[in-house]
């Protein structure tokens, strides 16, 4: 496909630790479409956030990218010299983080912090830049740009830092924007805002993007197709449409059903137990000690990730049976 | 939509908006009667450092036989040496050389011991290790028994005092600058800057460092009190500044042997500026460190 903006093939991700061996991310494989807004799902230790950092190629040590490869636009950045990793990030490719607050500098002020990046990339002018900045900034509802520039992190609301995190990472019109978890920290009514305004943002930039989430809401609303993680594996790649109306794993089913829905007198049913520790994964299939379907196969065998249907990806020796 | 609240835009709101991170903190400054004392007494010390030129009423070196031990007097405030020098001039004098002395030695001291210690903590792994225990060597020795030896290698002078003095202050400066950077390195804020493709001095110069200044301030101003102290005992011991010219540990040097005699002016005021400069030092650092320490708040 000539369409593919980012492919990730086989990719592990290791982090050698005194207590071992952490296997963060272990052998996962997908593309992203140019355009598309696709999503990363999964609970908390599933190896999602390492994943959209290796995109950015800021794994710190002890963790490391032990093998496979992710290739953007034809490029492989796990190769790729770090210089020139460094001019694609925050110009190329960009991520947005959650708790906005922590993640812009408290002792400078907003405006400082959107110039570096902009200057950084481009070279321009201190003047260039600002008119810049003001520009961007009424792009995403801050009305008077030019006092809000001058203040400190801990002056505005959280929101407002998301806000101006937003335009950190779009000033460059980057071509893949990597959102781990951008709404997180964030009240409810603002989440809504601030996801909206991302994905008006990204489309007037023509951007993809890579939504890094555990809120399935979010996803059906903005993605268009949706991958799965479960400690550090793939279990379910399928559209959005697909993944909502036909969920084939088993760990997707437990995730649909675990969300209360208003429209259906159902009540949520948690999932059991705990995504397994990244020392130690369980054999075989990663879900299968919280998997209600799980046989003897899956303690043994570690699914591989087969095309079911045209697009629809799942790993699971069961998926004739669940499906 | 959340808006930012505008107020009426002026000069005086926006120095004060710039300050309001510290607005507490300044508050607790002024409500703390001895750190305010403590900033007079060292602004004071400051002027008539600067000033010694202009206020001292004899020059410092002029000999006069005549007047020689006289004790303190509506022509000698604090009297005359045994070469009739008048003291007053020459403290005023010793003054301006200790506080450059201690200025130069803790700025040197900082400005090394802060990019050894951002080195440390940023790249960790075999700079830290091996950074850290060559301080660790600097530090087992004991700190002024150090300074001797490497001020009797260097041989006595007033740029020794300050290389000497900074040198013993490097590791406090270091381990400091290493935590703080450690701490850092693990903020949001730094991970953010990588990911927009900054580098990595933008990142320790432009992104830590100004988080970390506080507590090296406070450093600062604590090591001014120790400087002026190691300066003055290695001038005692007659490793620092030459007699001719005044300095406040060789003056103080100069009149232990007429104490007992009873001319106890040549010590003394001396020894009296040189106390209440460190007080001074020390209760800013004092104050400054109750005040950016919340668990001390009371």
């Amino acid at each position: 496909m000539d369409d593919t903006l980012l492919r990730v093939s086989d990719l592990k991700i290791h982090f050698f630790t005194y207590r071992g061996i952490a296997k963060a991310v272990d052998g996962i494989s997908f593309d992203v479409q140019r355009g598309e807004a696709l999503g990363l799902v999964g609970e908390s230790g599933s190896g999602k956030t390492v994943t959209g950092m290796s995109v950015l190629q800021i794994i710190q040590l002890p963790g490391k990218i032990v093998s496979g490869d992710i290739v953007f636009k034809g490029t492989s950045l796990v190769t790729m010299p770090e210089d020139q990793a460094r001019s694609l990030r925050g110009g190329k490719i960009t991520m947005i983080f959650q708790n906005p607050r922590t993640s812009l500098n408290p002792v400078l002020t907003i405006g400082e912090q959107i110039d570096r990046v902009y200057r950084q990339h481009t070279g321009c002018s201190a003047k260039q830049t600002q008119e810049r900045r003001f520009e961007m900034l009424e792009k995403v509802g801050i009305g008077d740009s030019i006092r809000f520039s001058k203040n400190y992190p801990h002056q505005v609301s959280g929101g407002m830092c998301q806000r101006a995190m937003i335009v950190m990472a779009i000033i460059c019109e980057p071509e893949l924007i990597i959102a781990d978890e951008p709404t997180t920290g964030l009240d409810v009514t603002i989440q809504r805002q601030i996801t909206e305004l991302l994905g008006e943002m990204r489309q007037r930039i023509n951007a993809t993007e890579i939504l890094i989430t555990h809120d399935l809401g979010v996803v059906a609303e903005t993605c268009d197709r949706i991958v799965v993680m479960y400690a550090g594996l793939l279990m379910e790649i399928a559209t959005t449409k697909d993944l909502f109306s036909r969920p084939r794993h088993p760990y997707t089913i437990g995730l649909l059903k675990s969300i209360p829905r208003v429209d259906v007198d159902e009540e949520p049913i948690p999932l059991p137990g705990y995504v397994p520790n990244a020392y130690s994964r369980p054999a075989g299939c990663p879900f299968h000690p919280r998997c209600q379907f799980a046989e003897e196969i899956c303690r043994q065998q570690e699914p591989a990730l087969q095309e079911i249907e045209e697009g629809h990806f799942v790993a699971c020796h069961l998926v004739e049976e669940v499906g | 939509m959340a808006q930012i609240k505008t107020l009426q835009p002026s000069l005086f709101h926006s120095i004060k908006t710039a300050f309001k991170r510290y607005d507490f903190e300044f508050y607790l400054l002024r409500r703390n009667p001895l750190t305010m004392i403590g900033l007079v007494i060292i602004v004071i010390v400051i002027l008539l450092g600067v000033f010694a030129p202009t206020i001292a009423p004899y020059n410092p070196l002029d000999v006069a036989p005549a007047v020689r031990l006289q004790g303190p007097s509506t022509q000698h405030w604090m009297g005359t040496d045994d070469y009739g020098r008048d003291i007053l001039s020459r403290v005023l004098y010793a003054t301006r050389v200790d506080l450059s002395i201690a200025f130069s030695a803790v700025t040197l001291a900082a400005v090394i011991g802060v990019t050894l210690g951002a080195a440390a903590g940023f790249m960790r792994g075999g700079t830290d290790e091996v950074t850290m225990r060559l301080l660790d060597i600097v530090q087992a020795f004991p700190a002024f028994i150090l300074a001797m030896g490497l001020a009797v290698v260097l041989g006595s002078g007033q740029s020794t005092i300050v290389y000497v003095v900074a040198f013993i202050m490097i590791p406090v400066f270091a381990r400091l600058t290493r935590s703080e950077i450690l701490s850092a390195r693990e903020r949001g804020y730094t991970e953010v800057a990588r990911c927009m493709g900054a580098t990595n001095q933008e990142i320790v110069f432009k992104q830590m460092l100004p988080n970390c200044m506080t507590p090296i301030l406070v450093q600062y101003g604590l090591s001014m009190s120790y400087a002026f102290l190691d300066a003055a005992a290695l001038s005692f011991i007659g490793l620092g500044v030459h007699p001719p010219q005044a300095e406040w540990g060789s003056m103080v040097n100069q009149g232990v042997g007429f104490i007992a005699s009873g001319q106890w002016w040549m010590s003394f005021f001396p020894g009296l500026i040189m106390a209440i400069t460190i007080l001074g030092f020390n209760l800013i650092a004092d104050g400054f460190r109750d005040v950016f320490d919340p668990k001390l708040r009371n």
